[in-house]
């Protein structure tokens, strides 16, 4: 019995219902791309990871270092002297220990140059400071004049701006040359805590007690020892941009050339000279600016088939109609361009971990680029002809910011190879508002960096 | 006071389209091997895969250039179903969740191929209504489902394409000028000529 179809779509409906199909036993195969396929996707999760934990430890590196600047920035003014007036010049100390063994002995100085020079007097002035706790001194002192049978009336506490403790002790009668004695033997063996000014480590005044240690900076003996230095640097570096059509002009784009200008123009080499200055604000960071000429080179490849020739108003610039060809044409078109521009960058670059020769570079920044030429030659996005690039009409400025994670390899004082991904946002495109092509405003880059000290 | 003008009542029959899809309930050894491809159990996987595989050939067959290239886009296919499967949430059968998977693989591996494939008019821009073309053909045993499917993938790639997205897997114009870049006159030209030269071919075959 035959069935008769008006419409081809039931008809091939129906008969592919009836379609068999033919089992499959080539899971060996696709088990061998299903088990790459996992280990790129746990690869690409475990970059995002590590990328977000590097990013995670940068913030922290940057305000540990800022918070170092800041208390270097304290206590590197007089006003925290003036904590001890009447203690101690001698020596100034910030670390916790130090401060308790640098408080006994302040204690002491002036209390036997007290005791010296007034042996007769029967008043006798102990300054002692402390964070709340008996110093060992004070303690010593004390007890020996309780041997003494000293008439002594209780200590008088004045508490001074906190958390220094003034102890003034008043009336301390018929000292007995033994108690005095024991004061000035235990000032005399008293030994000075042997410091190293490397390990100071720097507190404001609210941690000055505080036994908060900080983690030692590793500065390696390659890095600058001016703040200021001046480098030449040269790295050409691979940046992949992606164009997408402006939605609003799609009028004034040739339909057969969409996708030959999206893959002409979607990456390219850089090849950047500068001259960088670098003024280091911190132990490990720095800030940095300059002037670099960039070249970015790309190579303009074209090979499509025009079919059709547009119609342009050319009161709006924009595409009417087609009128098709008899005969499509294929265009092949091969060109070396290359745009030119002078680059004005801002940044701040910090080095968290670093060996002798080797260094992580996290850099955050601005700049600005100022167009100077385009070379070479593309086609017409309208009329599919061949145009000069220095035809378009293109912006003046275009601003970016960048975020930079790199290696440095220091060869020597003078000089250093870096490598450096570098994710770069771009506040808006070198062409103008009639080009009908959006760049997508972020692009990837491999940073190869040679820097020379000047 | 309430507005009563008709045109603001709100009928239940005009929100069917609107109303979330009623869930389909896996049948339990389908919901199991769900579960057990989400934990990465090999043996579910190729389960799947051996279900099928045969039955999404077909599907990218009906896409791809040949039988290689559709055998790419299957493993390319399972591979982001693999991938994704916890996501699958049961509201459509699995094997209509993997086929989704497959189409969109498909047209996305292919779709700069065929845009640059479709040859357009200045009359196919200029379409408005779609060309209605008439069939008039007889099930005759003569044409097997396979002689069928061998016609089909003998059309031009556009034309496949814009054919098999619309009259087999349901997409409209619309969805298919989104999905292939190109316009709804284009995809509906397409279409017409798809049909005529898939009449033409089964009318030679018969």
């Amino acid at each position: 019995m035959s069935k008769r179809f008006a419409n081809i779509e039931d008809f091939v409906r129906e008969k592919l219902s009836f379609l068999d199909a033919a089992p499959s036993n080539d899971w060996a195969d696709f088990e061998r791309k299903l088990k790459r396929a996992l280990i790129l996707h746990r690869l690409k999760r475990a970059t995002g990871v590590i990328g977000l934990l590097l990013l995670l430890f940068a913030g922290q590196q940057f305000y540990n270092a800022y918070n170092t600047q800041q208390d270097l920035t304290i206590n590197s003014a007089p006003k925290e002297v003036s904590d001890f007036p009447d203690l101690t010049n001698s020596h100034y100390s910030a670390s916790a220990d130090a401060v308790f063994a640098t408080t006994s002995l302040s204690t002491n100085g002036p209390t036997r140059e007290e005791q010296a020079g007034n042996s007769k007097n029967e008043t006798s002035d102990l300054v002692i400071a402390t964070s709340g706790k008996k110093s060992p001194g004070q303690k010593s002192i004390r007890k020996e004049s309780a041997s003494a049978k000293a008439q002594t009336t209780p200590p008088k506490t004045i508490v001074a701006a906190d958390p220094v403790l003034f102890v003034h002790q008043e009336g301390i009668d018929n000292i007995s040359s033994t108690g005095l004695a024991y004061v000035d033997h235990l000032l005399n063996n008293y030994q000075l805590p042997i410091m190293d000014s490397s390990s100071i480590v720097p507190s404001d005044g609210k941690h000055f007690f505080s036994r908060k240690t900080k983690k030692k900076i590793y500065i390696s003996p390659l890095q600058e020892k001016d703040p200021w230095s001046y480098s030449l640097n040269i790295y050409p570096n691979f940046a992949f941009r992606k164009f997408s059509i402006d939605p609003n002009k799609r009028a004034r784009l040739h339909s057969d050339f969409i996708d030959a200008m999206l893959d002409s123009e979607a990456s390219g080499l850089n090849l950047n000279l500068g001259l960088e200055v670098n003024k280091r604000i911190g132990l490990i960071t720095y800030v940095n600016t300059g002037v670099e000429y960039i070249r970015n080179s790309y190579l303009a490849q074209f090979d499509f088939v025009n079919f059709r020739d547009a119609n342009i108003d050319y009161s709006t610039g924009e595409i009417t109609s087609y009128t098709m060809r008899k005969d499509p044409n294929r265009i092949v078109f091969n060109n070396q361009n290359s745009f030119h521009y002078l680059n004005f960058p801002l940044s701040i670059s910090h080095q968290p971990w670093a060996s002798e020769n080797v260094r992580i570079n996290l850099e955050v920044g601005f700049s600005l680029l100022y167009f100077l030429k385009a070379e070479g030659s593309t086609i017409d996005y309208r009329n599919l002809e061949i145009i000069a690039l220095s035809q378009r009409s293109y912006r003046k400025f275009m601003g970016s910011s960048s975020i930079k994670v790199g290696l440095q390899y220091y060869v020597n004082e003078k000089l250093n190879i870096g490598l450096e991904p570098t994710l770069m946002y771009f506040t808006n495109s070198i062409y103008t508002e009639e080009y009908p092509f959006e760049v997508i405003p972020y692009s990837m880059g491999l940073n190869v960096n040679l820097q020379l000290k000047l | 006071m309430l507005n009563s003008n008709p045109e603001h009542i709100i009928r239940l029959e005009d929100l069917e389209d609107y109303l979330k899809p009623k869930e389909i309930l896996l049948n339990s050894s389908e919901q199991e091997l769900v579960l057990a491809c989400a934990k990465g159990k090999r043996a579910a996987q190729k389960r799947v895969y051996e279900l099928f595989a045969g039955k999404m050939l077909n599907v990218c067959r009906r896409y791809a250039k040949d039988k290689d290239h559709a055998q790419d886009l299957m493993h390319d296919g399972f591979i982001k179903v693999f991938l994704n499967i916890q996501n699958f949430k049961g509201q459509a059968s699995l094997q209509t969740w993997i086929t989704r998977i497959m189409i969109n693989n498909s047209i996305s591996a292919i779709r700069k191929e065929v845009r640059n494939g479709i040859k357009v008019k200045l009359e196919d821009v200029q379409i408005a209504e779609p060309e209605i073309v008439y069939f008039e053909l007889e099930d005759k045993q003569s044409l097997s489902a396979a002689d069928v499917f061998k016609q089909i993938n003998e059309l031009p790639l556009g034309y496949k394409t814009v054919f098999s997205m619309y009259v087999l897997d349901g997409y409209t114009h619309r969805e298919i000028a989104a999905e292939l870049e190109i316009t709804e006159g284009t995809s509906k030209s397409q279409l017409a000529k798809a049909k005529k030269m898939l009449a033409r071919k089964l009318r030679e075959a018969q």
